[in-house]
């Protein structure tokens, strides 16, 4: 190669060089703070390919929607119970400039916010019962409201960090180990409760449709009756008609074929029989004239 | 890099106006491209060469060399912006970081390192998170009490699993606007969860509104993100467990036993029911027809009989008194000879029946005067 050749790739090299310090390239997903000399000297909100004099250095910060999983937190609430609140929060890099003065770093100005909301979960949610905090009270909307107003105090909370709290959630609200225990009691308790009501009213209904039907069985035999014995009845007395009407045509007759008849069915070859030869049947047992 | 100086100036090193359109990254003509290349190296090769003087094909080859090379790099390298977008995908480009446009599936292409940068993103495949437990690849299943137990509206604790299904519905929200799509849904999941679950009672829970707390959680993650402008559409929320936490589950099985003993009880008591009325109802239909049945028997039989006395009456009428002697006669000729006999006097009935062994005799006694 010739020395022309090496002191023209000897200056491109060194353009390549100042080139790579006096450009830099800002993402999609973040926006850059240009520092002289760690003194701050604009901010870059525009993503793409950006110049620099190349003295100066760049600190860059994500322009997304940014998550934080705050701590849980012990809240005592309005009636004097404690319960762990696990929230989260959704932020994002306003001001970086501000960031960088009040905490450096990304993760710097994390914590510190993290520290506010949970200040601020325990200020609001202290205001308010379990009872509200966990199903809202008897307004359906008054966790979304506790929680909006968490935020609102958080994100007034964090302006001078240069960040926005965009929204803050509970995630959790849980009692804490010992209140557990006792609403696992008072459940096992409502339990026992619900499981003998369902079997009295089992044996509630059991009884009755048992009696109602013995009532119908009762009171269908007894119409049953009632009807056979006025059937019996008149059949008696139409039978009763019939005799006297026939045997009224001649009384004395029917005594006499009534009694032989009588005479007849009753006695047998078991029946000892004494009599006088005077009887009727007699007449002619001693004497053949009389 | 040769042409690093031009690029500075220009993002293209073509020298072609910038860009275009997002859309229509075309690969540039490559014979032109080469022509212009030699035109400009070329000419600043040669324009050296002629003045340096003397060893002209020495730098001829030299020249000639170097045109080669660079051209096989420039090849590669444009050829190295070619990318591929799988039917399930999409692609965002950056240029210098910034999003310039977002293509679908397909052969593309895009100015290659360190100009464009590519990302794709699996925009119809249905993620799935698992909230309360966690699925082992060898298909274990872990619970995961702390997310999975939350209290209802009447404070009492209930045990739940569910699955998110998600997809990215829009890329650019997707990758610019969250910085962890995992970590917000799974947030927002189980703050939406919570918040339902802390609106219905236990035993709604447990039993009928299930597919409405599906339903109202899906709406409610989803607003959450939206507010986000997450770019993320919640497919579906499937509850997988809805259970009481472990340590009262026995008391909850002792209730549904005891709502199933309520039914058992209502059932045999039914049956029992069902046993004796109609029994009953057949035992009264048999005392009507019994009496009616006497009542025909009855009325037959005195029919019968007053019609057989009638007869009787008509004849014997005819000659009363040999008809009386002859049934009084032929009745006690009947009656007497089967009968037991003693005949005793009226005159010593009295001294002697005292002594008769009356007591030996089974039958009835009868005396007749």
């Amino acid at each position: 190669m010739s020395p022309k050749l090496t002191m023209i790739a000897i200056i491109m090299g060194a353009a390549a060089v100042v080139l790579s310090m006096s450009t830099y390239v800002v993402d999609q997903r973040e926006q850059a703070l240009v520092l002289q000399f760690g003194n701050p000297k604009a901010v870059v909100q525009d993503a793409g390919l950006h110049f620099k004099p190349p003295w100066q250095s760049i600190v860059t910060f994500d322009k997304r929607l940014l998550e934080s999983d705050v701590p849980p937190n012990e809240v005592i609430t309005k009636d004097k119970k404690s319960i762990m609140v696990d929230s989260y929060a959704r932020w994002r890099i306003t001001e970086p400039l501000q960031v960088y003065q009040v905490a450096r770093t990304q993760t710097g100005v994390k914590a510190r916010m993290d520290d506010v909301v949970r200040g601020k979960v325990r200020e609001v949610l202290g205001q308010h019962t379990l009872h509200e905090i966990v199903s809202g009270g008897e307004k359906e909307d008054l966790r979304i409201s506790l929680m909006k107003s968490i935020r609102d105090r958080a994100d007034a909370g964090v302006q001078e960090f240069g960040i926005t709290v965009i929204d803050v959630r509970i995630k959790r609200a849980d009692l804490p180990q010992e209140n557990s225990e006792a609403v696992f009691q008072r459940m096992k308790a409502e339990r026992g409760r619900i499981a003998k009501e369902y079997r009295s009213e089992g044996e509630e209904a059991a009884r009755e449709i048992r009696a109602e039907a013995e009532k119908v069985q009762k009171t269908l035999l007894a119409e049953a009756y009632k009807k056979a014995e006025i059937v019996r009845g008149k059949a008696d007395a139409e039978s009763t008609a019939i005799y006297a009407k026939a045997y009224n045509r001649d009384a004395k007759f029917y005594s006499f074929t009534r009694s032989l008849e009588a005479y007849r069915n009753s006695i047998g070859v078991d029946t000892r029989l004494v009599m006088s030869p005077d009887s009727e049947f007699f007449r002619y047992f001693e004497q053949s004239n009389k | 890099m040769p042409w690093s100086d031009q690029n500075g100036n220009n993002q293209n090193p073509w020298g072609k106006p910038g860009g275009g359109g997002n859309n229509n990254q075309t690969p540039p003509d490559l014979d032109e491209v080469l022509k212009r290349l030699q035109e400009r190296f070329g000419g600043f090769f040669g324009g050296g060469g002629s003045n340096s003087g003397g060893s002209g094909g020495d730098f001829n080859l030299n020249k000639g060399m170097l045109t080669a090379i660079s051209a096989v790099v420039f090849v590669v390298w444009i050829a190295s912006g070619f990318y591929m977008v799988a039917a399930d995908e999409e692609a965002v480009v950056l240029r210098f970081g910034k999003h310039t446009a977002t293509t679908g599936p397909g052969l593309n292409w895009a100015i290659p390192y360190p100009v464009d940068r590519v990302e794709k993103l699996p925009v119809t495949r249905v993620q799935r998170l698992e909230i309360g437990f966690r699925q082992f690849s060898d298909g274990t299943t872990r619970k995961r009490n702390n997310e999975s137990l939350m209290l209802t509206k009447d404070e009492n604790i209930v045990d739940i699993s569910f699955i998110v299904q998600y997809k990215i519905k829009s890329v650019e929200n997707f990758l610019f606007n969250i910085d962890s799509a995992t970590k917000t849904v799974r947030d927002a999941a189980e703050s939406a969860i919570r918040e339902i679950i802390g609106r219905t009672s236990i035993d709604d829970v447990l039993t009928t509104k299930k597919a409405e707390v599906e339903v109202e959680t899906q709406n409610l993650i989803q607003s959450i993100l939206n507010s986000y402008a997450a770019g993320i559409s919640i497919s579906t929320i499937k509850l997988q467990d809805v259970q009481p936490p472990e340590r009262v589950i026995k008391e909850f099985k002792d209730v549904a036993s005891a709502r199933e003993d309520r039914e058992r009880a209502k059932n045999e008591a039914q049956a029992y029911a069902n046993d004796i009325i109609p029994k009953s109802r057949g035992e009264s239909k048999k005392m009507v027809l019994d009496a009616e049945a006497y009542a025909k028997e009855v009325v037959e039989r005195a029919k019968g009989e007053s019609e057989r006395f009638e007869l009787l009456l008509t004849a014997y009428k005819l000659a009363p008194e040999v008809t009386r002697k002859r049934l009084y006669m032929e009745t006690m000729e009947e009656v007497m000879t089967k009968a037991d006999k003693i005949i005793i006097d009226g005159a010593v009935a009295g001294s002697v029946l005292p002594y008769l062994p009356l007591d030996r005799t089974s039958g009835k006694v009868e005396v007749a005067k």
